[in-house]
């Protein structure tokens, strides 16, 4: 099986290195981007399976209207016009239920940052680039 | 056939319709407050959980046997850092708490101590250089620098979350590969120690050097280099620095990226005082 590529967007990248480094060692090839302009600039470039994508981050040239630090749900929007096929996971403290609805609206999986062990994200990601669904073991 | 016209308002008719404004007024108010106060805890748990969850990650992944030793010892390195910025900030919130009002500093029972700033120094600079390296950034004490500085008399917990908030700053908004060089002086005119940390980074914009330590003030080169700050760390900084007796304040030079912050703590002055602090600052 080809290496499939994962695109990993937040601002703050040490906070991901666990997981890229766990990606790699399952032999992903792990592209970073650190506002939704990079994001854009490398899915037109590279072929990307699946992305993660944080809330609290900067898209960098903000659109207008879309609070500069909070630009993910409209990261994902974007993205989704131009990619409609590409899984998005949205991994995010967030807990407003407006914010989550938008984001899952928007076709994202949300997963909540702090609750989702590395084994069950990578068990996620693997279904996916598999293309089959993932069943919750009910951990 | 039409209705009869309304007779006239009536004065209670008036004061009525009044505070049936006044309500709506308030309740757009409290509304606003609230969506504040959401999009602020929502801050704090950001900040919060990202190292932590960071930790986790970490932690599957030594477990998971599939590291060298040299990249697990990195995978510690990093758990590290990601500990001390947790630590780091649930001090300042638990401080924040306490800040919040002047009848709270009475509540700081710590005793004054002597506090060496040079050790101190060196001390915080060795916890943050971890979190430095995930950016190539380098802490300097510049020990020379610190001859002929005395001891302070401080609360030392509370002048340490100080200088952290400084250098932690510092980190976060210095650019990569460059470096962060903390400075001791004394004035004997004064009798007042200062400590400079200087950085290259988003710098400040002319103008902003005093709004950096209000409470909640971001600036929007900040913002976009880390979106879910909450804008205390400096506030927290100066009102420890203030109820010290001291000064803090923010400069920039002629290319308006090297950002230079002076802490400046009295020596000897709060000799006999522990119960009564200053008043918080009119701003």
């Amino acid at each position: 099986m080809a290496k499939e590529g994962i695109l990993l967007i937040d601002d703050e990248q040490t906070f991901l290195e666990g997981l890229a480094d766990a990606l790699e060692a399952e032999g992903y090839r792990v592209f970073k981007a650190r506002t939704g302009t990079e994001a854009i600039r490398i899915l037109g470039r590279e072929s990307v399976r699946l992305a993660t994508v944080d809330v609290m981050m900067p898209y960098a040239e903000t659109p207008a209207g879309v609070p500069s630090h909070r630009a993910g749900v409209q990261i994902i929007k974007d993205i989704k016009k131009r990619w409609p096929d590409l899984d998005i996971f949205c991994i995010s403290v967030i807990n407003d239920a407006e914010t989550i609805r938008a984001i899952r609206h928007a076709g994202a999986r949300f997963l909540r940052k702090g609750e989702t062990p590395l084994r069950t994200l990578l068990a996620m990601i693997t279904s996916r680039a598999r293309g089959i669904a993932y069943r919750d073991p009910g951990y | 056939m039409p209705s009869p016209p309304d007779p006239p308002p009536t004065d209670e008719a008036r004061r009525i319709d009044q505070l049936r404004r006044e309500v709506e007024v308030l309740t757009k108010r409290l509304a606003e407050s609230d969506k504040e106060r959401v999009e602020y805890l929502q801050n704090v748990a950001h900040q919060i959980v990202a190292p932590l969850n960071a930790m986790k990650w970490h932690i599957e992944n030594l477990t998971s046997a599939r590291l060298g030793v040299e990249r697990a010892k990195k995978v510690l390195r990093s758990i590290y850092s990601q500990a001390t910025l947790a630590v780091h900030l649930a001090k300042n919130f638990a401080l924040m708490s306490n800040l919040e009002g002047d009848h709270a500093l009475s509540a700081v029972r710590e005793p004054l101590e002597p506090v060496e700033l040079k050790r101190l120094l060196i001390n915080l600079a060795d916890d943050f250089q971890p979190l430095g390296w995930d950016k190539s950034i380098q802490i300097s004490v510049d020990d020379r620098s610190f001859v002929g500085v005395p001891d302070i008399l401080a609360i030392k917990s509370l002048v340490s979350q100080v200088f952290s908030n400084v250098i932690e700053n510092a980190v976060k908004y210095s650019d990569g590969d460059t470096e962060i060089v903390i400075r001791g002086e004394h004035s004997s005119a004064t009798d007042m120690a200062s400590v400079l940390v200087s950085n290259t980074g988003i710098g400040i914009a002319p103008g902003d050097e005093q709004r950096v330590f209000e409470r909640s003030f971001r600036s929007d080169a900040a913002k976009n280099k880390y979106p879910a700050g909450t804008g205390f760390g400096l506030y927290i900084a100066k009102r420890i620095v203030e109820i010290h007796e001291g000064t803090i304040r923010a400069f920039t030079d002629g290319s308006k990226r090297r950002t230079v912050f002076e802490i400046s703590l009295p020596v000897q002055k709060l000799k006999g005082k522990t119960r009564e602090w200053p008043k918080k600052a009119s701003s």
